[in-house]
């Protein structure tokens, strides 16, 4: 029987698929168009749309909380947070040095927060909503520098003695709060924590002095600045925020010049620092005593992880309900505890989807400063992603008990404007570096056409 | 409204805050890959700053003729951190450091073995600029540079090939400052002996220029001088003594006029 002939049936011709080479390069132009635009998307766009209904929905619930009555305010935060968010993800992209996925994803945890901390405390709430516009403007500030400065030698330099000035003021002028001297008083602005800016500017000294030639000996200065923002730290009993700009020099320096041994070496250091910090602070001890059993002390030194941890089992999976519940029973409910507020409230599900939405923002915030081409801006990144990272786990593994308590805010998320500010200058820089990716990925799209 | 249908609406709420945020996670993790993807292959199409080309390779993990794909900027070293990795024994966990200017890739050394570059041995504290064809010598490693396209489009041929001692140890960052970056007294030093005779009595060192049907490629100028040669001056000997085609890779390295104390110093000022 003789084989069958094989038969080869030409492809229709048609205006975008006529030969192969033009839909190839077809779809090289069409990515490369979409690579350098500044549009989020519909994706974005989806997101932008679900964080207006949850504020929208979450605020008109707390508006008719009251029993035959109606709280105007909460229609005027309503009315200044959700359009406000909607502009900077949707439009605001196209226009300035910004990511339209990062911006979406912070304006959810900022609308979240908002949200929570307003059925909590209708007064904390429009303060966070006025700290909130405030960090935008900061945010979008701060992206402007980095997107468009070119020499940081004199930033850094001034960034470094501001630094180490604003670390002094609160030992010279401070209050004490919740056993640390880390807050100052100043007439017309409030009080403040310097410690929450001054991180800024350890990150940039860090990020300029780690990207040169990256020998040790050229790393120093910047060492030296780390460790006397850590001293005075440690005279201010501000211990959180010292470990964390401890492990972010830490993070850096790996990253900058990948030196294992001396990495190492740190790390050793800083594991015999909290052997002498838990020998010389006493609250340091109660802290760790009340980490491996909080019920040895149930109504004093425990209460608060208690009622913490009493405050998410009976949220459930999905809430009490907004407004419900008693948070006011923890200590510092509205700050260092609002994670456990938030799943008492909203649910566990949603305080885990919360979680996740931190390391969404930390992996687009990874994603683009690897588009970077320059190291400074790399190191800026990392140290600024290692930030809010180490914060973010620090807080929520001292709430859940999974780690001691330390007295950190939890990103975006605690009442406070140092906290939320700094927070959002942060997610600035990162929009700065994300614009000089797409300049450089413009540049090297034109150059070659 | 009552206080039951308010429990009940914010009973509700849990579920829809729930749904809310797991749509959120959703499209922005879909965003995020897609995005990802979408870079990798833009990327792709795009070149880098330029490749090393494996001229004689030894063991398994470099075959003559591999093309190292290199960076704008980054170390080139062993390590798996290093943005150029050159798996060999010889080769140090992080030998060099180089950033693109121009279309001319500029290298400083950051082990004390330092590397060698068309020959010319490079020590920690030179800057070697290579262009074009250059050939580099790390860890008993031969490595052709080849620079993209697009950046020598978009690169300036510079006016000066030799790197004075005022740009020595920059690093890139913008076009500013780096650490390292000298003094002002020292860059206007460094002005007043480039706009000096050419005549004046300074030592001055060059290799021999290539005989014709020699073997070995002519070997880099070396230069213990401080002052800063005319362009015109040090093309020159590279037209003369290349067979033609297109320019054969020339690498420069200002080395300091004394190698002692003085340049270590500024060094060390870093």
């Amino acid at each position: 029987m003789p084989a069958k002939a094989k038969t080869y049936t030409a492809r229709p011709a048609s205006g975008a698929r006529g030969r192969r080479g033009d839909s190839r390069a077809q779809a090289e132009a069409r990515d490369r168009r979409r690579a350098i635009s500044r549009a989020g998307g519909f994706r974005v766009t989806a997101i932008a749309l679900l964080t207006f209904a949850f504020e929208a929905m979450g605020l008109l619930l707390a508006c008719v909380r009251e029993p035959g009555a109606v709280d105007a305010q909460a229609l005027s935060v309503l009315a200044l947070i959700a359009p406000l968010g909607l502009f900077t993800t949707l439009i605001l992209p196209r226009a300035l040095p910004m990511d339209a996925l990062l911006m979406a994803l912070t304006n959810f945890l900022c609308g979240v927060s908002i949200v929570v901390l307003y059925t909590v405390s209708t007064e904390r709430g429009l303060r966070q909503a006025i700290f909130y516009v405030a960090g935008l403007a900061v945010m979008l500030a701060m992206s402007g520098i980095v997107s468009r400065v070119r020499r940081y030698k004199g930033l850094t330099l001034l960034s470094m003695a501001l630094g180490i000035a604003a670390l002094i003021l609160p030992l010279a002028f401070g209050d004490w709060r919740y056993g640390a001297k880390n807050w100052v008083s100043l007439p017309l602005v409030g009080s403040f924590q310097p410690s929450e800016f001054v991180k800024l500017s350890v990150v940039l000294s860090l990020a300029y002095y780690f990207s040169a030639h990256r020998t040790v000996p050229q790393m120093l200065p910047a060492i030296l600045f780390s460790a006397a923002c850590l001293a005075l730290l440690m005279l201010q009993r501000d211990l959180g925020t010292a470990l964390i700009y401890y492990l972010t020099t830490l993070v850096m320096f790996y990253v900058a010049c990948g030196n294992v041994p001396l990495t190492a070496l740190g790390l050793c250091g800083g594991a015999a620092a909290a052997m002498m910090g838990y020998r010389m602070f006493a609250h340091v001890k109660v802290r760790v005593a009340m980490w491996r059993n909080p019920w040895s002390d149930p109504l004093g030194g425990g209460y608060q992880i208690i009622q913490a941890l009493l405050a998410i089992g009976s949220g459930g999976l999905f809430g009490v309900g907004l407004g419900q519940g008693t948070p006011s029973q923890i200590p510092a409910y509205d700050n260092d505890f609002i994670f456990a507020v938030l799943c008492e409230q909203m649910g566990l599900v949603f305080g885990l989807l919360v979680l996740v939405t931190y390391l969404l923002l930390i992996a687009r915030g990874a994603s683009l400063i690897g588009r970077s081409r320059r190291s400074f801006e790399m190191l800026l990144g990392c140290g600024v992603l290692a930030m809010l990272g180490i914060q973010t786990f620090m807080i929520v593994g001292g709430v859940i008990k999974m780690i001691p308590l330390t007295g950190v805010t939890m990103p975006f998320m605690s009442y406070g404007g140092s906290s939320l500010i700094s927070c959002l200058a942060m997610i600035g820089i990162l929009h700065g570096i994300a614009a000089r990716g797409q300049e450089d990925m413009e540049e090297a799209i034109l150059s070659r056409s | 409204m009552t206080g039951a249908w308010y429990r009940v609406l914010s009973y509700g709420f849990g579920y829809v805050a729930a749904a809310i945020a797991a749509a959120i996670v959703l499209l922005s993790a879909r965003k995020q890959t897609s995005d990802a993807r979408l870079w990798r292959r833009v990327r792709r199409g795009l070149p880098q700053a330029g490749v090393l080309r494996v001229m004689s390779a030894k063991g398994r993990k470099l075959a003559a003729g591999l093309d190292i794909p290199v960076p704008y900027e980054g170390t080139l070293g062993a390590a798996m951190s290093c943005d150029v990795r050159i798996p060999a024994r010889r080769v140090h966990l992080r030998s060099a450091f180089f950033w693109m200017e121009g279309d001319a890739l500029h290298m400083v050394a950051l082990h004390r073995d330092g590397f060698m570059v068309d020959d010319v041995p490079v020590e920690p504290g030179d800057e070697a600029v290579l262009h074009d064809g250059a050939v580099l010598c790390v860890g008993g490693i031969r490595l052709a540079w080849r620079v993209s396209r697009a950046a020598a489009l978009r690169g300036e041929t510079p006016e000066q090939p030799y790197v004075t001692r005022a740009r020595r140890s920059r690093a890139q960052q913008g076009a500013g400052e780096g650490l390292g970056a000298p003094r002002k007294a020292a860059t206007r030093r460094e002005r007043r002996r480039s706009a000096q005779d050419e005549d004046e009595a300074r030592p001055v060192y060059r290799a021999r220029a290539a005989k014709p049907g020699a073997k070995k490629p002519a070997a880099a100028k070396m230069e213990k001088t401080n002052k800063t040669e005319k362009t015109g001056r040090k093309k020159q000997p590279d037209k003369a003594t290349k067979p033609g085609g297109e320019g054969r890779a020339k690498a420069e390295t200002a080395a300091a006029s004394k190698r002692s104390g003085a340049a270590k110093t500024s060094d060390k000022r870093r």
